[in-house]
């Protein structure tokens, strides 16, 4: 996972370091190059700053604050090379709750294979429901990342 | 302070205080999430958010990994129970 602040816009340090790890990641014959997603840290201190009343819908954003969001999403993904469902905006500001967080889980969720899934599943306690891999779909649905058929059946 | 200096103080404070902390039934929870549990690297510049997202993830103020420095960057998330980063 990639952690990349949404106010700092100077990403050539970061499109490097992560380009040599791409390089290496694919040099290494004998394992499957790890996914790689994006947290985009910071999205609450976005234009306007004032406003903070999360959740923002970023896949039709309406409100400023989500579409300043869905506007760093999109030019991370072309500043990293990422695709845009890999990349989960997400916020914690001091003393405040955090925001995206269960989202960002989901979606590492998404990348594991099936039998991890059940595995980890079985270990949350008190959390019945919905699994792992049918909440990070769930999280698309409400807008707050961007799924284009990311979640694997 | 040399990286392997920090690691050691590290590993020595989590050492110390699961002596006085958790009860072996949280210890045996976490030995056994950690069993199965899979690796997620975070990587990115200093300031990114990297320890914040580790103890948001895990809900975990006692969070141990590996930790190096990559240039200006720090790879992997740790933290121990006084709060000090390798």
């Amino acid at each position: 996972m990639w952690v990349a602040s949404a106010t700092q816009p100077a990403r050539d340090p970061d499109r490097k370091r992560l380009d040599a790890f791409r390089a290496w990641a694919n040099a290494e014959l004998a394992r499957r190059p790890p996914p790689v997603l994006l947290a985009l840290t910071h999205v609450d201190e976005l234009r306007p700053a004032m406003e903070w009343s999360p959740p923002y819908d970023i896949t039709a954003p309406v409100r400023p604050k989500a579409r300043t969001i869905r506007a760093a999403v999109d030019s991370a993904a072309r500043a990293f090379d990422l695709p845009e469902d890999a990349i989960v905006p997400v916020a914690m500001p001091p003393g405040r709750e955090v925001y995206n967080i269960d989202a960002l889980w989901a979606r590492i969720a998404a990348e594991l294979d099936e039998a991890k899934l059940v595995q980890l599943d079985r270990l949350r306690v008190g959390q019945k429901g919905l699994s792992l891999r049918e909440l990070a779909n769930a999280f698309g649905h409400a807008g707050r990342t961007v799924i284009k058929g990311v979640v694997k059946a | 302070m040399g990286f392997l200096d920090r690691l050691w103080k590290t590993i020595s404070n989590v050492q110390l205080s699961s002596r006085v902390g958790p009860s072996a039934d949280q210890e045996n929870a976490r030995k056994r999430a950690q069993a199965i549990a899979p690796v997620v690297w975070l990587l990115g510049k200093t300031g990114a958010g990297k320890t914040a997202i580790v103890a948001a993830l895990t809900g975990d103020p006692v969070v141990v990994g590996t930790s190096r420095t990559w240039g200006p960057y720090h790879v992997g998330g740790l933290r121990n129970a006084a709060g000090a980063r390798p």
